[in-house]
């Protein structure tokens, strides 16, 4: 049964009535400038104290009974064949109780597998990998990605060369529209491979009872790792238990079952005993993913006005002995531009492979795009934000840059004189787009107890961007209970299903789910509050957690009287998230604007301040959103400024796999950050809510190069910014 | 990590027989020897804990203005100690610039001072390079953005300590209680060229410990300042650093100058041409870039730090004009 | 492009897809339960569930393309 609903959709100064669909057991979706009581409320995350204190129990923080430690034993060549592996003394070592050999025919990174132990210590498994016995035949190799695409470079696979065929795009003609540009861009721009750093490393601790199995891992995705373990293992899934209570963090990389998952429950199965392995921080750099580098070549034209008449990428990227390294996606859509192509190459190179990393492809499209465009504007002579307004297809984007420009008083700095003895300033800015619009798949559970406790449950896991918190306001919202009622219960397989945490997806999959299960639950305390205050289901309302009868509020009962009510121990139901049912936009727009400061004497950047403007849909909280916005910018202050995978040229290794030498933001590094959000009734789903997690970052560290540029009056085309670069570009080296 | 024993000595001269011994290390504030066991490039079987002995973590000032100052005083005593920052404040500001205040609460002047280098080839476990042993120093065909652009060869290490330069400029003496008792050595022969060893950075012998540092006061009237560039402002090693001492006689004419480089050479890099320069001049702009440019003449940068060259440049003039006190426009 | 908007209406059946190839989008399904695997994505990154790298048992790169129809000897049929 459907029913048909209308909503007000869109955003202040361009709100429509629409009329939808939508089944009979859905809550009508929040609508425009709806008030709320808990959802829209500023609040700290529920489980900030446990983290702030260290109870909060991590992969690593799992200690069980006769528990043995695992490592792993990693190749130092880059490019081998292993000729034997020898495990013998490793499994003489007293206190070692497992060893596997996992080498395969050929080595193809420094680091990949070649064998593991586990070990009543982890001392004694060091130890034991050290008694290995590795006969390798190294093989010549490349890690550099210019190298690799020449014809006589060394195979990285011997099925093929290393460059891939191409992914192509094209739309109109773009030498037609090269014809009629009044200037053009032509410029190559490059940007590293940049590696995810979640502080906790990726790692498992698996523990057998017969064919039964129980993990702890750190994961973005628990049922991807209990299907995964449950095909390895020629299982039932329901024989595989997966808990993720608190993950540190994980930005892609975590996905399904790794080789350090599929160790620890080897190695446990092996030694008939629980084992945990957590990977060193320099393994994390080498063997669990990255973003993988790109060398772009631009070319860009527009008339007189700005408008673009055509734009070409010929992109090449490697992810080392993995793919996935396309940046073209901002290209086809940040701005409009009739007459576009693009080609994606990807490179095979010996090192780690890529995973997907916070908005694939999209960081490193963006500061190329945008760099480009800096250049266009300044060749026609173009305020810059002006440039992108013209190009802009987004009416909530030509908001954000109205709201942006004013908070960071673009029109002022932009014209503003740079020079302060030798520091100079300057500013940019660059468009973001995302599709955090989540999917279908989430089915959530609301359960009231006896005792008046909630609890909404739901397997997800909190990849630190605040789930616990926000499902739980959701649950409260809907349930009329204040937030303290509600406790949130998630990373556990024997939760409902619901999907991993990836692509932005989560806040919006899980709460239309969890809002439509505190909905049924609620639909059922009302039948159960009915009879007792004389009065139909439907007359009655919740707030507070009081129950009223809605013409005669004095007709009233507690919620935890109600609870009494209860004849088992609790009530409970379910809800899913309902396919998107007429939304009123696909895509998410933002905008963010950057002001740095460059020494020139010395080429070391400043970052200074920020100021971000997104569409999130609806906010469930205000502080968790703004950490997103905090996290997505400091780290594209990371990746625009600090951070890149060295790989050294004559023995393959990554030279700085610590994160002394692979540099991160600091404190002293981050700037100020101001963010503001753009309310748009989306009518994607009952909440209408979006995802933050890479709309935020897409476009920071492309803000950072523009306002270098902008500073020191020539472009730095390659990223990270680093003094060399920058001293480069001034022309003082 | 290998496993180990820690050991307490009952005194100075115990410890040094004890560190005399194979396979053994000194621990102090362990922020480096951790590094070093981590990483797997030291391996001892003891650690003879210096922070058994007593005495050691104190700074002691004379009326006429030197210091006495014990191995095992913190970075952030001396960055707070009104005593360091009187007449020494090149000192107290490079202590200041060091690490985290988490690792400046831990970390030693002995252990800042006998700190292995941050080279990453050198780090690297998997990389037996000339420091290690082996044949050859990777950084002159690899990696070397970071690495020496003057006093290198046949290895490109750059001495990572903060302290050094200033106390090399400060002309401390260092005091090394070895077995066979105590010695005393200007701090400038303590750090050794590659040339001489490459897998050794100082002149300790085996069992030999910092003992006391020993920092006359400088010239009547003279002014001093440290500064240093670092990529990031967080928690991160300088690429150059530079102390400028300066003291000028009643006519404003330089009469004394000192300028020592960091994270520039394998030791840290006097600069006797910038002195000769500033020697008698009136200090302005022009004297500053003028001795600045003097104190990298010389430089032989490898294929990727050419750009460390105007970085130390800027150091050095920026240290002569804030001890000079002329307005800094980076401030 | 795999990080845009799950496609409700993915144009490729999983079931011609080798079981054991992974990427981040074959952890999520479209309506009619298929896994999410796009061969016109130019971000996606793939690994063999077998191996748990981005090459199979028989050596050779895993993928969308490369993983598909049983003509390759590691196949292995989805459910």
């Amino acid at each position: 049964m459907a029913r048909r609903v209308t909503l007000r959709l869109g955003f202040e100064g361009e709100l429509r009535d629409v009329v939808v669909t939508i089944p009979d057991d859905e809550p009508a979706p929040w609508q425009w400038g709806e008030k709320f009581s808990v959802v829209g409320v500023a609040t700290p995350r529920l489980d900030g104290p446990l983290k702030a204190t260290g109870r909060a129990p991590y992969t690593c923080d799992i200690q069980l009974p006769g528990m043995l430690y695992g490592a792993i034993l990693r190749s130092p060549y880059p490019h081998a064949r292993v000729r034997s592996v020898d495990l013998g003394a490793a499994r003489r070592l007293a206190g070692v109780r497992a060893a596997l050999e996992r080498s395969g025919a050929t080595i193809r990174f420094a680091g990949q597998e070649v064998a593991a132990v586990a070990a009543v210590s982890p001392e004694i498994a060091r130890d034991a990998l050290r008694l290995i016995k590795v006969e390798y035949a190294p093989m010549p190799f490349v890690v550099a990605m210019d190298e690799a695409s020449r014809p006589d470079a060394p195979d990285v696979f011997e099925s093929g060369g290393n460059v891939g065929s191409p992914h192509l795009n094209e739309i109109g003609n773009v030498a037609a529209g090269f014809e009629t540009a009044a200037a053009s861009v032509d410029a190559v721009y490059t940007t590293p491979v940049q590696t995810h750093v979640s502080l906790e490393t990726h790692g498992a601790v698996a523990s057998w009872n017969g064919d039964e199995l129980t993990v702890w891992c750190s994961t973005q995705g628990i049922f991807g790792v209990r299907d995964d373990l449950a095909v390895h293992f020629s299982l039932p899934p329901e024989n595989v238990r997966v808990i993720t209570a608190y993950l540190g963090g994980g930005f892609g990389s975590k996905f399904g079952a790794g080789h350090e998952v599929i160790f620890a429950a080897e190695l446990a199965r092996m030694a008939r005993a629980p084992v945990k392995l957590m990977l060193s921080r320099a393994e994390e750099h080498v063997a669990t993913g990255n973003r993988p580098s790109s060398r772009q070549h631009v070319r860009i034209g527009a008339a007189r006005d700005g408008a673009l008449t055509a734009l070409e990428l010929e992109q090449h990227g490697s992810g080392g002995i993995g793919g996935g390294s396309g940046s073209a996606a901002p290209y086809l859509s940040l701005y409009r531009c009739p007459n576009l192509r693009t080609s994606e190459h990807n490179v095979n190179i010996n090192a780690g492979p890529a995973s997907p990393m916070r908005a694939p492809g999209w960081p490193q499209g963006c500061f190329a795009l945008e760099l480009a465009i800096d250049e266009l504007a300044r060749k026609l002579n173009l305020d810059r934000l002006e440039m992108r307004r013209r190009n802009n297809p987004s009416p909530v984007r030509a908001l954000e840059f109205e709201l942006g420009a004013r908070a960071f008083r673009w029109e002022e700095r932009a014209r503003a004189p740079k020079a302060r003895g030798p520091m100079r300033r300057g500013v940019g800015v660059a468009s973001a787009v995302w599709h955090g619009i989540g999917a279908s798949g989430p089915q959530a559970q609301c359960v009231a107890f006896r005792d008046g406790r909630v609890a909404v449950r739901i397997g997800t896991q909190d990849v630190g961007t605040g789930t616990r918190t926000i499902i739980a306001m959701v649950a409260a919202e809907e349930l009329g209970l204040p937030l303290s009622s509600v406790i949130a219960e998630i990373g556990d397989t024997r939760y409902l299903f619901s999907l991993p945490s990836g692509g932005s997806m989560t806040a919006p999959s899980t709460t239309p789910a969890v809002r439509q299960a505190a909905a049924h639950l609620k639909g059922k305390l009302m039948r159960l509050a009915a009879p007792a205050l004389g009065a139909e289901p439907e007359d009655l309302v919740i707030s507070d957690g009081v129950v009223r009868v809605r013409a005669e509020p004095n007709r009233a009962m507690q919620f935890a009287d109600l609870c009494r009510r209860i004849s088992g121990d609790s009530l409970a139901a379910d809800g899913e998230h309902v396919p998107n049912y007429g939304g009123y936009s696909m895509t998410q727009a933002g905008c963010q604007f950057a002001g740095v400061e460059v020494d020139i004497e010395t080429g070391i950047v400043r970052v200074v301040d920020f100021v971000a403007v997104h569409d999130a849909g609806a906010i469930v909280d205000p502080l968790t959103a703004r950490s997103q916005v905090n996290g997505g910018i400091i780290m594209g202050v990371g990746f625009a400024l600090f951070e890149d995978r060295r790989l050294d040229p004559q023995t393959g290794l990554m030279v700085n796999p610590t994160m002394d030498d692979y540099k991160l933001p600091g404190v002293l590094d981050t700037p100020e950050i101001r963010a503001y959000f753009v309310e748009v009734a989306n009518g994607i789903t009952n909440t209408g809510v979006l995802g933050l997690g890479e709309a935020v970052h897409v476009a920071a560290a492309a803000a950072i190069g523009c306002a270098v540029a902008d500073a020191i009056g020539a472009p730095v085309r390659d990223l990270p910014l680093t003094p060399d670069r920058v001293l480069a570009a001034l022309g003082r080296v | 990590m290998k496993r180990f024993a820690v050991i307490a000595p009952a005194d100075l001269s115990a410890a040094a027989r004890m560190l005399a011994e194979p396979n053994r290390s000194a621990l102090a504030g362990g922020v480096d020897l951790l590094d070093l066991l981590k990483q797997e490039l030291a391996a001892p079987d003891e650690l003879v804990n210096l922070k058994a002995l007593g005495g050691l973590d104190r700074i002691e000032s004379e009326s006429g203005g030197a210091l006495r100052i014990g191995p095992l005083v913190t970075l952030h005593q001396l960055a707070a100690s009104p005593a360091v920052r009187a007449r020494h404040p090149a000192l107290a500001d490079a202590a200041a610039e060091a690490a985290t205040p988490q690792l400046r609460n831990l970390a030693t002047v002995g252990g800042n001072l006998a700190q292995r280098p941050r080279c990453w080839y050198f780090r690297n476990p998997a990389i037996v390079c000339l420091k290690k042993g082996g044949s050859k120093c990777y950084a002159v065909a690899g990696l070397n953005r970071y690495h020496a652009i003057l006093g290198g060869g046949p290895s490109f290490i750059v001495n990572p300590s903060n302290l050094a330069p200033a106390l090399v400029a400060y002309d401390a003496t260092l005091t090394l209680h070895g077995p066979d008792g105590a010695r005393k050595l200007a701090i400038a022969e303590f750090f050794t060229l590659p040339k001489a060893d490459p897998r050794r950075e100082n002149a300790l012998i085996p069992g030999e410990i910092i003992a006391a540092i020993d920092v006359p006061a400088p010239p009547a009237g003279a002014r001093s300042a440290y500064i240093e560039a670092r990529e990031k402002q967080s928690f991160d090693w300088p690429l150059a650093s530079a102390v400028a001492i300066l003291a000028m006689n009643r006519a404003g004419e330089i009469e004394y100058a000192r300028i020592v480089m960091g994270a520039v050479a394998p030791i840290p890099w006097r600069a006797p041409s910038a002195e000769k320069i500033l020697h008698g001049a009136r200090l302005d702009r022009a004297v500053a870039d003028r001795a600045a440019q003097a104190a990298l003449e010389g430089a032989a940068p490898l294929a990727h730090n050419a750009y460390k060259i105007p970085i130390a440049r800027a150091m050095v003039r920026r240290a002569i004009l804030r001890a000079g006190g002329i307005a800094d426009e980076t401030a | 492009m795999a990080d845009e908007p799950v496609n409700p209406s993915a144009p490729e059946s999983a079931a011609r897809f080798c079981a054991m190839l992974r990427t981040k989008f074959s952890y999520f399904r479209a309506p009619g339960g298929a896994r999410l695997i796009d061969p016109a994505s130019a971000t996606a990154c793939y690994s063999c569930m077998r191996t748990q790298r981005p090459f199979g048992p028989d050596d050779r790169p895993a993928g969308a393309d490369s993983c598909r129809g049983a003509a390759r000897a590691c196949f292995v049929a989805e459910d």
